[in-house]
């Protein structure tokens, strides 16, 4: 069994060959694990010394996996912080990708800056439905019908609370667009990027938890619909339309969770990360503001 | 240098200690701390903590002579304490000495 851990402890050091770095810095730690076999076998059953030593390899692994991982990327950011125009580039396209750079990345800050406009009109309307929505199977659709046509301006809240949430899909989509066009122009735009893609799958996760909120026909219909579609996902499908429904069939129960689902969970989140992508851009903004190319485009004399 | 930068947490200190008069490798750091009955520190914690002690200047390594390990290749480095590690050793222990001789002082009536 010694013999086979031996061999695993140097197929390690043979791939921590390939990072010099690294390898200069942690290889007397794979020295140490090695060399205390003959230790652990001592002190320890045999089992026992196994475990002890795979766990210290496995723990040495991951360690500097991790500082690989996170030296590799200081050294990508620090080449991309150091680019420096090509000596051929004219100055004429310099000034071009300049504006170029400048249009995309004001661009995608006005986005985000919208996104999370709409997230605060769908928060506050949203509030405000829930004054008078009831999430029971029997009241659901009458407190709906009540807020439209009996409330004072409840029509004009319920509406508002659509648009913001399907303005929120939309503009999440042209975002990605708009982020995706610009990848090559844009430095540090990984965080914007991902929070950008989270604030998508939110915003169309609010707006697939409101289908069955206003409890008619159409919302129900669609809703066992797309259960069926959940369910049909392999091994956790039924798991997850059970916790989804709360039940074998949709229920006052499966209303209560979605409206948490959709009140709480994903509004909450959706607020964090359109604040979060919006801070991102304009932290990606000020990094490039810094960097040797000129982001806003200079007035020509 | 000051306070805070001198400052070491206790497995960081006890290892310290250990090399306060003679350069040692890590495992003979371990032994060390387990023959003379100090505090235990992990197997996974050596290695880190002397990384993080040789990045704040505290020690410094040097290869040793001898061959590397026949299936890993590895060799071993040995760990001296530098003059910071000292002082911020020093500094820890008449940290302990000044609390250890505090008393309160009586209020003025």
């Amino acid at each position: 069994m010694s013999g086979k851990d031996l061999k695993l402890a140097g197929k390690i050091g043979h791939w921590l060959h390939q990072f010099p770095d690294e390898w200069q810095d942690y290889q007397d730690w794979l020295r140490g694990i090695t060399v205390s076999l003959s230790d652990l076998q001592r002190l320890y059953p045999a089992w026992q010394a196994t475990l002890i030593f795979r766990w210290r390899l496995v723990y040495f692994l991951a360690y500097v996996s991790s500082f690989i991982v996170v030296h590799r990327l200081q050294r990508i950011c620090i080449n991309q912080k150091t680019i420096t125009p090509p000596e051929t580039m004219t100055e004429k396209t310099t000034v071009q990708s300049a504006r170029n750079l400048f249009i995309w990345q004001r661009m995608a800050t006005l986005l985000a800056v919208s996104a999370l406009t709409l997230c605060g009109i769908a928060a506050l309307t949203g509030i405000l439905l829930a004054f008078y929505y009831e999430p029971t199977a029997i009241g659901a659709h009458y407190s709906l019908s009540k807020i439209a046509t009996q409330i004072s301006n409840g029509s004009l809240i319920l509406s508002l609370h659509n648009l913001a949430g399907n303005g929120l899909i939309s503009l999440s989509i042209v975002q990605l667009v708009v982020m995706f066009l610009g990848r090559q122009l844009q430095r540090s735009w990984f965080a914007a990027w991902v929070s950008g893609i989270l604030l998508t799958i939110s915003a169309m996760g609010l707006s697939w938890t409101a289908i069955v909120l206003s409890w008619d026909q159409i919302g129900f219909w669609r809703f066992k619909i797309e259960l069926g579609l959940i369910e049909s996902i392999p091994l956790v499908g039924s798991e997850v339309r059970t916790i989804l429904t709360g039940g074998d069939s949709i229920s006052s129960v499966t209303l209560q969770h979605m409206h948490m689902l959709h009140s709480y969970v994903l509004a909450i989140a959706a607020i964090l990360l359109s604040i979060a992508h919006l801070a991102s851009l304009i932290f990606q903004e000020r990094n490039s503001q810094q960097t040797e190319i000129p982001l806003r485009p200079k007035k020509m004399s | 240098m000051g306070n805070q930068e001198l400052r070491l947490t206790p497995n960081q200190e006890i290892i310290l200690a250990t090399l306060r008069f003679r350069k040692r490798y890590g495992l003979e750091v371990l032994q060390a701390i387990e023959q003379s009955g100090g505090k235990q520190i992990g197997f996974n914690s050596l290695y880190p903590n002397l990384k993080k002690l040789e990045q704040k200047g505290f020690v410094k390594s040097d290869w040793g002579d001898d061959p590397p390990e026949q299936h890993t290749g590895a060799r071993r480095k040995y760990y001296r304490i530098t003059g910071t590690g000292t002082q911020a050793l020093e500094s820890k222990q008449s940290l302990l000495e000044r609390v250890a001789h505090w008393t309160l002082e009586p209020k003025e009536a």
